[in-house]
């Protein structure tokens, strides 16, 4: 689904350039569940941010579904994002001034779904994520923890193919957290690729693979269970 | 998605009260400037198009280069010799403007300024809406007159006019033959009753309408169609050699000038009445457009100023498949959404400021929504107002990417150099326009407090009717009034001081060939021997007339030459090549009969230094004074002792009923006469000062929305700095330190502009208020823009830095 190849981001200012990806490989099958991990500053929001196509890499190849789109505009790539992406940040970002539910349409309205499509998406979708009691409700009235569930139904909506959460954890409490995470688990399990930036070793275990990144390189890609049996072997 | 942007908008308006309150009184204000003006603009475009054919008919005009005469009208021959001269000439007519004259009916007796003389193709020329009668019939005879609707009113109330008689001046009855439909305000034209031209004869005498030298007749041609007016001119020059004289070049020229252009564009000599001016619609327009202009600046600055506010919202909107086009045209929709609000507010304004504006001005401006066109316009221009403020902050803001505002707040500092760039335009034009506002003023007091060279105050003037015998009125009269002990003299004048003087002769120097080429055209004021004293005019040689220098008689082919005296004004004595000594005793002759052999040989006996006779707006005319002429005007100055004038008016009153009986009293104050000069200017600065008031309101607005901001958003920093040991004056320092320096580049901007603008306004009079009487003004501007600047960001700072720190430290 996701190819990457030899990529590159830095950014600078006029007194110092940070190198945030170091020519980075990864390549992510369809249906899978990727946990990226690492230290603050180590690039991984960086990486998440150029495959949700909000950001452009300096060189490098990226292969979404079989394009080449490194090269791609800003209108090309919103075109792409919109069909196949969904996000999920660590702060929620929701529109403070609509609605639950007009929160979790606002994907459809730019993909022009017809309204009485739309409602219906909206409403099983809130079902789904256990919110639709909130939906006329604006966001500051919920607990973060229905935050981040209306953000997860915003995400899936529009049945994207893949789903990026940026440390979506992050702001929850443990049962809170588990929560999201077993929505994300459960959509993972539908056949949705997701990739999930986390801090937390406990969280990263719900992936299928972590990858752990360091000075914006890929440090070691592994399968869950394998890296526990690494574990397992250190110890002895 | 549509509902999805007008609930955003919405609740953006409603969830920021301060910020939408500013934005939406702010360009409430400029829209309500420019709906005013507009319609101001469209009244002053409108004048004189509605008649038939105006796009053909040009009005004549005559300039004379010797005493340089541009006037309006022209002599009385001209009209009939092009007619019969030129065949693209359709139609040609006269009107003869009579400048008061009095009507009676009954116990009804009226001084009538606007009643004319006019030719009876008038009618059928501008297309006259007849109420009865007709045109064939209307001026057949000379004691025929029509009057319109509202002339006939006044002297028939609701009875039928038709066939009733007026005594005109004691000397005639004229009798109504039509009414017609009252003229239009947007006409330069002026008037209400017309008498036949078959009338001029038996009035001015046999051969005025012969005479070239009677330039009072206004005539109008009406061309043929695709006709080029040039064409027509180019022949003026052999006309008048052919009708007037072989040398006519010298002197005179024709020339014509659109009748729908008359109005703004045209201030000849001897107008119907004093023309708009194109420089005023423009200048008003501008005005109107600066403080639009200010508070779009508002809108552009708050918006991007708020930007972080909207930051996330925009990086979600992008994340979730929005393009940035359909975010630029979501922030331009929100602040069309606002500028509608503002145009409902701008036209509530306009409902209510509107009459009075237009009582102000003198002219009839309506506004109503039920037209369908206004009704046009408003959405127009609120789409266009919109579109053109939330332009910027819609590009700004659809800019921002996903990566940059969803992780953290954004810095929002990019705009910040547009942002002071845009406060400072905003300081700079109401700077500007105060300055402006202050010069225009400190002229009106410079032409009222100027020293014209004569005392006008407590002068009374008057004008005796036409009809009175000159010296069996003027002389009792004169007796009687100075018996008062309240009034000091009483003189006769053919003009009175603050009155344009068209009067003109030819003179030449005694010894010089007396042929045309060797004449001064130079403008002549009849005066009695008092006049100078009267108005305390002090010689700069020789001496005033003497009572026995008055000439009675006018040479004739048994007495060619006359002799009498004269007194120039020192511009006058110059023209001849003498100083005021050399004058003295020096002999002007000048020419009373078109073959040049009959004449006047004046000498000089004293010369006075050039007097401001009328507008600061014009030179200071050569002058020839010379004794009275019952041919010229009949005015009479009265000086009034000091204190109470009201027994003195009494008097005059009385006088004059017991001398002119059944003359309704007319006189005026002089100081009024001067002051109505510059009404015009004296209403200007008016405007200007309330436009200027409405620009620095909206842009101290936008000004308070920005410190408030400014402020909210270094609630922080202000903490820390608290916490540190700062005191609430260092705070306050901090605050306005920034916003001084853009108030203090403002007038860097403000100055030159205003001055190189104002210097051209000043040069629309001759004589100017000096620099030192205006430059203190820029400095007071500066002050003023720095303290309101000052006031509201200290207020805004104050709150700030007297809040507990610990409330600002947990603020984030």
């Amino acid at each position: 689904m996701i190819e990457i190849h030899d990529l590159t981001k830095a950014y600078r200012t006029s007194a110092v350039e940070t190198t945030a990806l170091n020519h980075v490989n990864l390549e992510v099958n369809k249906g899978e569940f990727i946990a990226i991990m690492g230290p603050s500053g180590c690039g991984k929001s960086t990486l998440l941010n150029i495959l949700g196509m909000l950001d452009t890499p300096d060189s490098g190849r990226y292969g979404f579904l079989g394009e080449d789109v490194a090269g791609y505009s800003e209108g090309q790539l919103a075109d792409i994002r919109k069909e196949n992406i969904g996000f999920i940040f660590q702060s929620f970002n929701l529109v403070d001034e609509l609605s639950v539910a007009d929160n979790v349409m606002l994907p459809l309205l730019y993909q022009q779904v017809a309204p009485a499509e739309r409602k219906k998406r909206v409403t099983e979708v809130l079902e789904r994520v256990g919110i639709a009691h909130r939906a006329d409700h604006r966001p500051q009235q919920l607990s973060g923890g229905q935050q981040q569930r209306v953000a997860v139904a915003r995400a899936v909506v529009t049945n994207p193919k893949l789903i990026l959460a940026d440390e979506p954890t992050g702001n929850l409490d443990t049962s809170n957290g588990e929560e999201v995470l077993e929505l994300l688990g459960q959509l993972n399990g539908e056949g949705t690729t997701v990739i999930m930036v986390t801090h937390d070793q406990s969280h990263a275990d719900h992936a299928g693979r972590v990858v752990n990144m360091l000075d914006g390189r890929v440090l070691t890609e592994n399968i869950v269970g394998m890296q526990k049996a690494g574990e397992a072997r250190h110890a002895q | 998605m549509l509902n999805n942007y007008i609930k955003i908008a919405w609740r953006n308006i409603t969830g920021n009260p301060l910020f939408s309150a500013i934005n939406i009184v702010g360009l409430a204000i400029g829209l309500a400037c420019c709906i005013i003006i507009t319609l101001f603009v469209r009244y002053e475009l409108s004048f004189d198009k509605h008649w038939d054919n105006a796009d053909r008919i040009y009005r004549v005009t005559r300039d004379f280069f010797g005493n340089n005469l541009e006037l309006a009208a022209v002599a009385p021959p001209i009209a009939p010799l092009m007619k019969q001269d030129f065949a693209e000439v359709e139609d040609i007519t006269r009107v003869l403007s009579t400048g008061g004259v009095t009507l009676a009916r009954g116990d009804i007796r009226i001084r009538e300024n606007e009643m004319v003389i006019a030719d009876p193709n008038i009618f059928e020329f501008f297309n006259l809406e007849f109420v009865s009668g007709d045109a064939q019939s209307a001026l057949a005879r000379p004691t025929d007159i029509v009057m319109t609707e509202r002339g006939a009113e006044r002297y028939f109330g609701d009875q039928d006019p038709i066939g009733q008689t007026l005594n005109l001046m004691d000397q005639a009855d004229v009798t109504v033959t039509a009414v017609i439909k009252d003229l239009p305000d947007n006409t330069h034209m002026a008037f209400e009753i017309i008498g036949s031209m078959a009338a001029v004869p038996l009035l001015l005498g046999p051969d005025e309408l012969e005479s070239w030298g009677s330039n009072n007749y206004y005539t109008y041609v009406r061309l043929p169609e695709d006709y080029d007016p040039a064409d027509l001119q180019a022949q003026f020059n052999d006309f008048l050699v052919r009708h007037w004289n072989e040398d006519a070049e010298k002197s005179s020229a024709l020339g014509l000038q659109r009748l729908a252009d008359i109005h703004l564009t045209s201030d000849r000599d001897g107008e119907w009445r004093a023309n708009g001016s194109i420089g005023v619609v423009y200048t008003f327009s501008a005005v109107a457009l600066f403080v639009l202009l200010i508070a779009c600046i508002n809108f552009m600055n708050l918006t991007t100023a708020r930007s972080t506010q909207r930051a996330r919202e925009v990086g979600i909107r992008k994340v979730v498949g929005a393009k940035r086009k359909q975010l630029i045209a979501q922030f331009m929709g929100e602040s069309i959404m606002l500028t509608a609000l503002a145009m409902l507010l701008a036209v509530a304004i306009v409902e209510i400021v509107l009459p009075g504006f237009g009582a102000f001005l003198e002219i009839p401006l309506t506004f109503s929504l039920a037209d369908p066109s206004s009704l046009g316009i408003l959405l127009l221009g609120t789409a266009v107002v919109g579109a053109f403020a939330g332009s910027y902050p819609a590009l700004y803001l659809s800019r921002f990417r996903p990566v940059d505002v969803l992780k953290g707040p954004a810095s929002g500092t990019g705009s910040a150099f547009l942002r002071k760039t845009l406060v400072v335009i905003q300081f700079a034009t109401s700077i500007a326009l105060l300055i402006s506002t202050g010069i225009v003023i400190a002229q009106m007091n410079y032409a009222r407090n100027v020293d014209l060279g004569l005392d006008k105050s407590r002068n009374l003037v008057s004008e005796l009717p036409y009809f009175a015998d000159l010296w069996e009125t003027y002389e009792p009269m004169k007796a009687e009034l100075e018996s008062h002990p309240d009034i000091l003299s009483a003189v006769y004048s053919s003009r009175v001081p603050g009155m344009e003087n068209n009067d003109g002769q030819g003179y030449i120097a005694e010894g010089v060939p007396v042929v045309m080429d060797n004449l001064f055209g130079i403008a002549n004021i009849k005066v009695d021997y008092q006049w100078f004293d009267h108005y305390d005019i002090k010689f700069v040689a020789g001496r005033p007339f003497r009572q026995n220098e008055m000439r009675v008689e006018d040479p004739s082919t048994d007495n060619p030459v006359v002799k009498a005296a004269a007194i120039l004004n020192v511009s006058a004595a110059r023209l001849f090549g003498w100083s005021p000594e050399e004058a003295i005793g020096k002999v002007i002759r000048s020419p009373m009969s078109r073959e040049l052999d009959m004449f006047i040989d004046r000498t000089i006996v004293g010369v006075i230094p050039d007097i401001h006779f009328s507008s600061l707006h014009d030179e200071m005319k050569a002058t020839v004074y010379e004794e009275p002429d019952p041919n010229y005007g009949r005015r009479i100055s009265v000086k009034l002792a000091p204190g109470d004038h009201r027994a003195a008016i009494e008097h005059f009153e009385s006088v004059w009923k017991k001398l002119v009986p059944g003359e309704p009293v007319f006189w005026e104050f002089l100081d009024d006469r001067f002051d109505a000069l510059y009404r015009s200017e004296q209403r200007q600065a008016q405007m200007f000062g309330v436009f200027s008031a409405f620009a620095i309101f909206v842009a101290t607005l936008g000004l308070f929305g920005l410190a408030s901001f400014t402020t909210e958003r270094r609630t922080k920093e202000i903490g820390i700095r608290k916490v540190m040991g700062a005191s609430v004056r260092d705070i306050i320092m901090l605050l306005t330190a920034d916003f001084t320096k853009l108030v203090l580049l403002a007038n860097v901007i403000a100055w030159p502009l205003a001055y190189f603008f104002m210097k051209d306004w000043l040069n629309r009079f001759v004589y100017q208020a000096p620099f030192a009487d205006w430059a203190w003004l820029f400095v007071a501007s500066a002050a003023a823009a720095l303290a309101v600047a000052w006031l509201t960001i200290a207020l805004q700072a104050s709150r700030a830095a007297t809040a507990r720190p610990v409330l600002a430290l947990r603020y984030e």
